[in-house]
């Protein structure tokens, strides 16, 4: 076994190589009738000879050139064991159990390493569908997150979609990775003694719509891959695997880390195996976004397990507006695990927020941590609150409604609080608008989860709006709220007389996610004359909350002709923002940079190339 | 290891510090001092021999307590030591007789005393009036409105007169020789110039730049005689219009002794007010709030009637536009391993606007007085194999306070002498500033292993320190452009 991984997988052998020997490797197998032609359901398993290195790499570069790298390893060579059990017209289940390690190097104190060991041993099953795709990993019991971690990072490389149609040589499929779903690009290479080669030649992550939610300096991954399969056509999985799937995390343009994982299963023989495999209780899918909120959310709990409620009652009680910030927010931090919590009781809580003067900083920092925490719990408290307010004085709602319209998941006894405001005589109609404005918002963040009921209050805001006879009132709504469901009642004001409105329309669609408005976008800059030059600003601000659309690069010379610095410099910062994702979009920049050297919007464009590191 | 070394989770949080929105972040590099590299050592492993508590070895073995705390045996804590080692000797450094120092530090630190501030803060203050309370401040600008009787209460007339509408070309020939026009704009960034020119002096030195929010405020005064000789009468079928606006981009940019510049984009505020004289046209208000994209505020339109008076404010907490960010570099890993670089970043402060505005066909009085306060801590820790650690914490506010632009235009009769008023005035009650930014570095003493393990030391320098805030408080503007009109 030693000799053979020491012939065959010398760690630092590129892709290519790996395909020669595997294949030949294969072929000696295959003559000498180790390869039976297909698996049938029952014990009978394939037998490869695995080996997986994991670099986790930190760029410290991108603080200095002169700050070496550094980076953690973790390699597994061993031999696997897949079993295909059964399967439908969609699936095959397939059993996976590491048979013996030969090697298994992980930065983790012994301990873990046994525990790894020993989760590999037992095995996993995972789903794979019909074309390759793997949709669901499952374990016996939970396991050790390293443990989880190897596996899935194992399997993304078993996956693989075959095209039936012979006569293309290129296609194109959707795959989960487990940080992703992205558009892999496959293609047929040759076929050996009925051994046909498919190669992966790109990962590309498809845009996606923004969040609502402001993001971030833009982090986002790029891949570099070279996946070659061999299969036999008779078979369920691959024959051979190898090559790397190399992600690049980047901060804005600067590449902050790197996860360069290569890969070679080589069959060895058809084997019987008869490790257990059923009685999962623990599965994930390959693409499991909330693997990484279920992580924070168990660090929040760590902290709130460590908080006694009195000592922090007391705490809230001793804010005053002299508190330091650093304390306020320390504080802050523990009642945000706190109200997380469903453990504690909230009585005490609920009485000091009602008691405080809304305009202190005791009152916004407990609405603060309501907002954020968001649980039933807590938007009980603030129906309490408004309550209260709408008896005492409801001129103090202007302190607790804009807030609320940021909270997400609204429950809908808050979302009806928020509706009888409107009906309240007591509450100034002025006040109305910003409810309205709150309730817009609420809508937004209704839909990230529940549209039918996004769609219904986006209808019960635009009857309430419709007879107030507000355009730019209705618009500002209806933009917050960024449905489908309320185009049509912006539509119109498009083409209205006043140019505030109409550049408050365009602005108004920043949210909504139908490709009509890339549709109106596109028509109003094509027919709009440069003189109306806040149409264009609206449209251009709106796109920052869009993915990127190739009609902005097409607006790129009739605004560098315009005589607007501030709408050049607008553009400017808009084809900065999409630059990160859309990478040409970065000869554009520089080509601002070297055309308008003495002018403000070359030396924006030549700041931000330096600061790219470009 | 090498002090700055430990620096990349400042990087990471920097990234962080921007918000990508429709104000664009720019982040622009911070120019590297010249550190001398000290010249690589070669690399000397740690043995068992090293391993003594109490003059006596240790065994491989034996159990000892790592950086964390985790317990782990000495062979196991040696070869750990042996990777870092191997590191930071390329470096020219050695945990034999480890001395991480500030004088590493790529970036200048950048250190302001108590005193130094305190003397800046008299330069910037010097001569400046105190701010008026905000009612202080309404009287000034509203002080002439008991008393202004242009036409002495405006009438009320439902009809819509157009009589501009239909004055021939050497009528407006003729009244164009007595309409007078005012206009006065302020740009902020000149009005903050005192606080900026001096933070600016004494971060400047050690490359860290700051900048404040940009604004402006236009007062307009547009009168038009009335054709005829009833001035006073006659005026409500004019087209003559007073205008305040205040224009507010909240934003800051600065780099705080980090070796980036970034600009936090916060707010955008509109508020513009329109007064006309002609009974037959409609007042304007215009008050638009936008936050990150979201519109909080939106009151614009014509209002009804002749008068209004009109007053509001509103507040959001920043923490509930932004959601905390824990941030692990390996953003594609769903499992943090011994070496991670965690970082967590919590922004605090608010953003609010009040106004408070009266209008008549007189003219317009209008007080707005957009608010903010953004501060900023930064926690991040870079941990290599359990045996070193380093990373930055700190918090820092930013900017705190308020901004109070006024402004009043119109038409008054003085003692018998028609006036066009234009007033404008812009008061600051703002901080800058405060706090503290520090670099860590948490080391074994492997000379010393009598703490359950080799004894941890830690270090700390600071990269930001202003133990006390700029400020810049009192009256940056108070100005009075009017004129007497020689109207008979």
């Amino acid at each position: 076994m030693t000799a053979y991984f020491r012939r065959l997988m010398t760690s630092q052998l590129r892709p290519s190589l790996f395909v020669g020997l595997s294949l030949f490797f294969l072929s000696v197998k295959a003559q000498n009738g180790l390869i039976t032609a297909s698996l049938l359901p029952g014990k009978k398993a394939w037998e490869y000879a695995v080996v997986f290195n994991s670099q986790i790499k930190t760029n410290l570069s991108f603080f200095s050139e002169a700050i070496a790298d550094t980076q953690l390893t973790v390699s597994l060579k061993g031999l696997l064991s897949l079993r295909p059990q059964h399967g439908d017209r969609e699936f095959t289940h397939i059993c996976a159990r590491i048979l013996a390690i030969d090697e298994l190097r992980l930065p983790a104190p012994s301990a873990v390493i046994n525990e790894v060991k020993q989760g590999l041993l037992e095995g996993f099953c995972f789903l794979q569908k019909r074309k390759g795709g793997i949709d669901s990993i499952f374990f016996r019991y939970p396991p050790a997150d390293a443990t989880e971690h190897i596996v899935v990072q194992l399997a993304e490389a078993l996956q693989y979609y075959n095209n039936p149609n012979q006569s293309l040589t290129k296609w194109s499929k959707v795959i989960g990775l487990s940080d992703g779903r992205l558009q892999a690009d496959f293609r047929r290479v040759d076929s050996v003694r009925g051994l046909s080669r498919l190669t992966l030649d790109s990962l590309v992550a498809p845009q996606i719509r923004p969040s609502r939610q402001v993001e971030l300096l833009p982090q986002y991954t790029r891949y570099r891959t070279r996946l070659n399969y061999v299969l036999d056509s008779s078979s369920t999985l691959p024959v051979v695997v190898d090559g790397f799937i190399d992600r690049e995390s980047h901060i804005s343009h600067r590449v902050a880390s790197k996860l360069l994982n290569s890969y070679s299963f080589v069959l060895v023989k058809s084997i019987v195996d008869t490790g257990i495999c059923t009685g999962h209780i623990y599965s994930r899918a390959l693409f499991y976004p909330e693997r990484m909120t279920e992580l924070r959310d168990r660090q929040q709990k760590a902290r709130a397990d460590k908080i006694k409620p009195a000592d922090l009652e007391a705490a809230l009680r001793s804010i005053t507006d002299s508190t330091s910030e650093q304390l306020q927010m320390n504080i802050g931090d523990d009642l945000k695990a706190f109200l997380a919590s469903t453990k504690f009781s909230l009585s005490a809580i609920e009485e000091i927020l009602l008691s405080s003067d809304p305009r202190g900083a005791k009152f916004k920092l407990i609405r603060s941590a309501l907002i954020h925490a968001a649980t039933p719990e807590s938007q009980d408290m603030l129906v309490k609150l408004i309550r209260q307010y709408r008896l005492r004085d409801p001129s103090l709602l202007r302190f607790v409604v804009p807030s609320v319209g940021l909270i997400a998941k609204p429950e809908y006894n808050l979302q009806t609080e928020m509706l009888e405001l409107l009906t309240d005589k007591r509450v100034e109609s002025d006040r109305r608008g910003t409810i309205l404005l709150a309730l817009g918002n609420m809508a937004g963040q209704v839909s990230e989860t529940n549209l039918a009921r996004a769609d219904s209050l986006v209808g019960r805001l635009t009857d309430l709006l419709q007879p107030v006879n507000d355009p730019m009132l209705l618009l500002a709504v209806l933009g917050n709220a960024g449905t489908k469901s309320a185009l049509p009642s912006i539509l119109p004001y498009l083409k209205d007389s006043s140019a505030d409105i109409r550049s408050m329309a365009y602005y108004a669609l920043r949210f909504i996610d139908d490709p009509a408005v890339e549709e109106i976008f596109r028509g109003a800059l094509q027919d709009i004359s440069f003189s109306d030059n806040h149409i264009i600003a609206a449209i251009l601000e709106a796109s920052f909350y869009r993915p990127y659309q190739p009609a902005i690069s097409l607006l790129f010379e009739p605004i560098m002709k315009n005589s607007d610095e501030s709408l050049k410099l607008f553009y400017l910062q808009l084809i900065c923002h999409h630059s990160y994702r859309e990478a040409p979009l970065i000869e554009l920049i520089d080509q601002v940079r070297k055309q308008y050297v003495h002018t403000a919007v070359g030396a924006a464009a030549e700041a931000f190339m330096v600061t790219a590191g470009l | 290891m090498k002090t700055k070394f430990l620096l990349l989770p400042v990087a990471m949080l920097l990234a962080q510090l921007s918000i990508a929105q429709n104000d664009k972040p720019v982040i622009v590099n911070r120019a590297p001092g010249s550190v001398a590299l000290k010249t690589p050592l070669a690399f000397k492993r740690f043995e068992l021999a090293d391993a003594k508590k109490d003059g006596k070895n240790l065994k491989a073995t034996d159990k000892i307590k790592t950086a964390s705390g985790k317990e782990i045996t000495v062979e196991d804590y040696l070869s750990r030591v042996n990777e870092v080692e191997q590191e930071i000797s390329k470096r020219g450094y050695t945990l034999r007789n480890y001395e991480p120092g500030a004088s590493s530090l790529k970036y200048k630190p950048v250190k302001l005393a108590n005193t130094d501030i305190d003397r800046l803060n008299l330069q910037i203050n010097s001569g400046r009036k105190a701010p008026l309370s905000q009612q202080q401040r309404l009287n000034f600008l509203f002080k002439k409105k008991a008393t202004s009787t242009a036409s002495g209460t405006a009438k009320t007339i439902n009809t819509p007169v157009t009589v501009q509408s239909k004055i021939n070309t050497d009528q407006l020939s003729a009244l164009k020789k007595v309409e007078k026009k005012i206009e006065e704009e302020v740009s902020i960034v000149e009005l903050l110039k005192p606080l900026t020119d001096r933070i600016q002096e004494s971060i400047g030195a050690d490359g860290a730049k700051f900048n404040l929010a940009n604004a402006s405020l236009k007062v307009t005064s547009h009168a038009i005689r009335p054709l005829g000789s009833d001035i006073e009468n006659n005026m409500t079928s004019t087209l003559s219009e007073y205008r305040v606006a205040v224009n507010f981009n909240a934003n800051i940019s600065g780099s705080f002794g980090l070796p980036f510049n970034i600009t936090i984009p916060m707010a955008t505020m509109k508020g513009e007010f329109t007064a006309r004289a002609n009974t037959g046209q409609r007042h304007e208000r215009k008050v638009v709030v936008n936050l990150m994209g979201r519109s909080f505020f939106n009151k614009t339109g014509a209002i009804s009637g002749d008068s209004f008076s009109e007053e509001d404010e509103e507040e959001l907490q920043l923490s509930e536009l932004l959601a905390n960010r824990s941030f692990s570099s390996i953003s594609f890993m769903d499992w943090l391993p011994s070496m991670g670089i965690n970082t967590s970043f919590t922004m605090g402060g608010s953003v609010g606007c009040s106004y408070h505005v009266e209008m008549d066909r007189n003219g317009v009085s209008a007080f707005i007085g957009p608010t903010y306060g953004t501060t900023v801590r930064v926690s991040a820790s870079y941990g290599y194999r359990d045996v070193i650690e380093g990373g930055i914490e700190g918090i820092v506010t930013l900017l705190k306070g308020g901004i109070g632009f006024g402004g009043s235009a119109g038409l008054e009769k003085q003692e018998g002498v028609w006036r066009l008023k234009n007033l404008s005035s812009v008061e600051a009650t703002l901080e800058a500033l405060k706090g503290e930014i520090n670099l860590f570095v948490r080391y074994p003493d492997l000379s010393n292993w009598s703490c359950w393990g080799p004894c941890i030391t830690k270090k700390t320098f600071p990269l930001f320190e202003t133990p006390t805030a700029f400020r810049l408080t009192g009256t940056l503007l108070e100005s009075d452009k009017g004129v007497n009109l020689n109207w008979q």
